[in-house]
């Protein structure tokens, strides 16, 4: 499951641009959609503040 | 575990770095960049969201400092100029900026009468020409000197808001030194956006026989005998050990820190290291099915006095109509908040934001949809650092530089600080190592 951690999150937005089914939304702080997210971790990777991680 | 090696290693592919990577190669050079992201560029980037073109964060290049690099470099790149470079809204009007004359076209533009636009442009005028302004004076103080006026104190506070500062938080010899230094006046942008320039730069370091990896990040950079000798990153899940002649970090100052260990660097460095703080805006990227009437003929509106926080919008679809899908315009709009130092209140300064977009934006509701509001701050700041501070770009570990636009003189803002460092590594670096 991918876990967004609020402290670290800029808000940059970048991560929304590799989300298939835009499951991460909001700014500020970017938040996952659990009803849209289909757990793909296409977005793994792609945050330049590292506040983005899967956890079990 | 795998080796490679290569003269320079280069940990992140933001401006700074491809610029020191592009050269180094040029100059016979292996270079190899490394970047953890998936994509190239850092805040010079350009990504999709369904059809739209958005910047990760430049958004406009100069083709004197941008294009003379891809054309020293061999990188194409392709600029499109508008016809006019901005149209600046001054007590209700608008009106467009001359490439020739600007200062004193707008300044005269901005003054009550002739005599304050004379008083104030002689004053402009010898502060580039002759005494720069203190740093030690903001550049709001600077201009109070010489006139109350809400439009000339409105427009030195938009010609800096740009880099993410108000003009109360500018320092005024910094402002002044940005104009004498890092000027330029062809302000453009590629086809696909600003992100085509990065691309560029990693397409002729290719081309050279360098080489970039994304989706790989460093993991720890190698140390020894006080030398900096390569380093550990990890790509498809696999650790690599990379041994080079030099090290040039394009990571943010603290991370480069954290890279290296701070064992290696000393206590007075790391507190320098501590200072560095970017500068913040709020970019709300936007889409509408029409041309807005008032960016006809320019596509940048800047608006100098009516606003609360909104500073610039910008329609790239005049020019580069490949960034929007058809029949569709993207649109850029920018503020910065009130103070520049964190915590900042976000919530508040969007609304302060989109206040100022239905009062700037005929029927905004009806005509403009909100596609994305990107943020911009600290690490992934507008500018890297606050005006006038910079680390060097040599750091206590021989043969591992800084690169990016927290290491640039002063004077050198944003993606224009980045080119210059990465120029000032690579010239240093050639001086100093020999290509395998």
């Amino acid at each position: 499951m991918v876990i967004i951690d609020e402290k670290k999150c800029v808000g940059c937005g970048i991560c929304t641009h590799f989300c298939p089914v835009d499951a991460l939304e909001g700014w500020v702080v970017i938040e996952v959609n659990r009803e849209r997210c289909t757990d793909c971790l296409d977005c793994v990777g792609t945050c330049p503040v590292d506040a983005l991680e899967v956890k079990e | 575990m795998k080796q490679v090696k290569c003269d320079v290693l280069v940990i992140g592919s933001g401006i700074g770095g491809t610029t020191a990577a592009a050269l180094l190669t040029k100059a016979g050079y292996e270079a190899l960049v490394v970047e953890k992201l998936p994509f190239v560029g850092g805040r010079c980037a350009t990504l999709d969201y369904h059809g739209f073109k958005i910047n990760t964060g430049a958004a406009m290049l100069g083709d004197e400092i941008h294009g003379a690099l891809c054309r020293e470099v061999g990188a194409e790149l392709e600029l499109r100029v508008p016809d006019h470079m901005i149209v600046f809204r001054i007590r209700g009007k608008d009106y467009p900026a001359p490439k020739k004359g600007f200062w004193k076209t707008i300044i005269g533009l901005a003054a009550r009468d002739d005599a304050e636009a004379e008083r104030m442009y002689e004053a402009f005028k010898q502060g580039l020409t002759w005494a720069e302004p203190s740093y030690s004076m903001s550049l709001d103080d600077w201009a109070r000197q010489y006139t109350d006026n809400a439009s000339i104190l409105g427009l030195f506070h938009f010609m800096t808001l740009g880099t993410g500062v108000n003009s109360y938080e500018m320092p005024a010899g910094e402002f002044f030194r940005q104009i004498t230094e890092g000027a330029v006046m062809t302000w453009a942008s590629p086809p696909l956006g600003c992100g085509q320039f990065s691309d560029a730069l990693v397409g002729a370091l290719k081309r050279m026989g360098g080489d970039t990896w994304t989706r790989c990040p460093a993991i720890r950079i190698k140390v020894k005998d006080g030398a900096a000798t390569g380093a550990l990153v990890r790509k498809d899940g696999e650790d690599i050990e990379i041994t080079a002649q030099a090290v040039i970090s394009n990571a943010a100052p603290w991370r480069t820190v954290e890279l290296v260990g701070r064992e290696f660097l000393s206590p007075g460095y790391l507190k320098d290291v501590a200072a560095v703080q970017g500068t913040p805006m709020i970019c709300f990227h936007m889409a509408t099915d029409r041309q807005l009437p008032m960016l006809e003929g320019s596509g940048c509106l800047s608006l100098v006095e009516e606003s609360r926080r909104l500073f610039l919008i910008v329609d790239y679809t005049p020019i580069c109509p490949e960034m929007a899908p058809k029949g569709k315009h993207i649109l850029e709009a920018a503020s910065v908040p009130a103070s520049i130092h964190p915590p900042y209140d976000f919530k508040k300064e969007v609304a302060l934001t989109l206040q100022d977009l239905r009062n700037s934006i005929p029927d905004f509701d009806k005509h403009v949809q909100i596609l994305r509001i990107n943020i911009a701050q600290g690490e992934w700041g507008v500018a890297g650092s606050l005006p006038g501070y910079s680390l060097p770009i040599k750091t206590p570990v021989y043969g591992l530089y800084l690169a990016g636009d927290r290491s640039a003189p002063k004077g050198w803002w944003c993606s224009l600080a980045a080119i210059k460092s990465g120029r000032l590594v690579a010239e240093d670096l050639i001086r100093r190592f020999k290509p395998a």
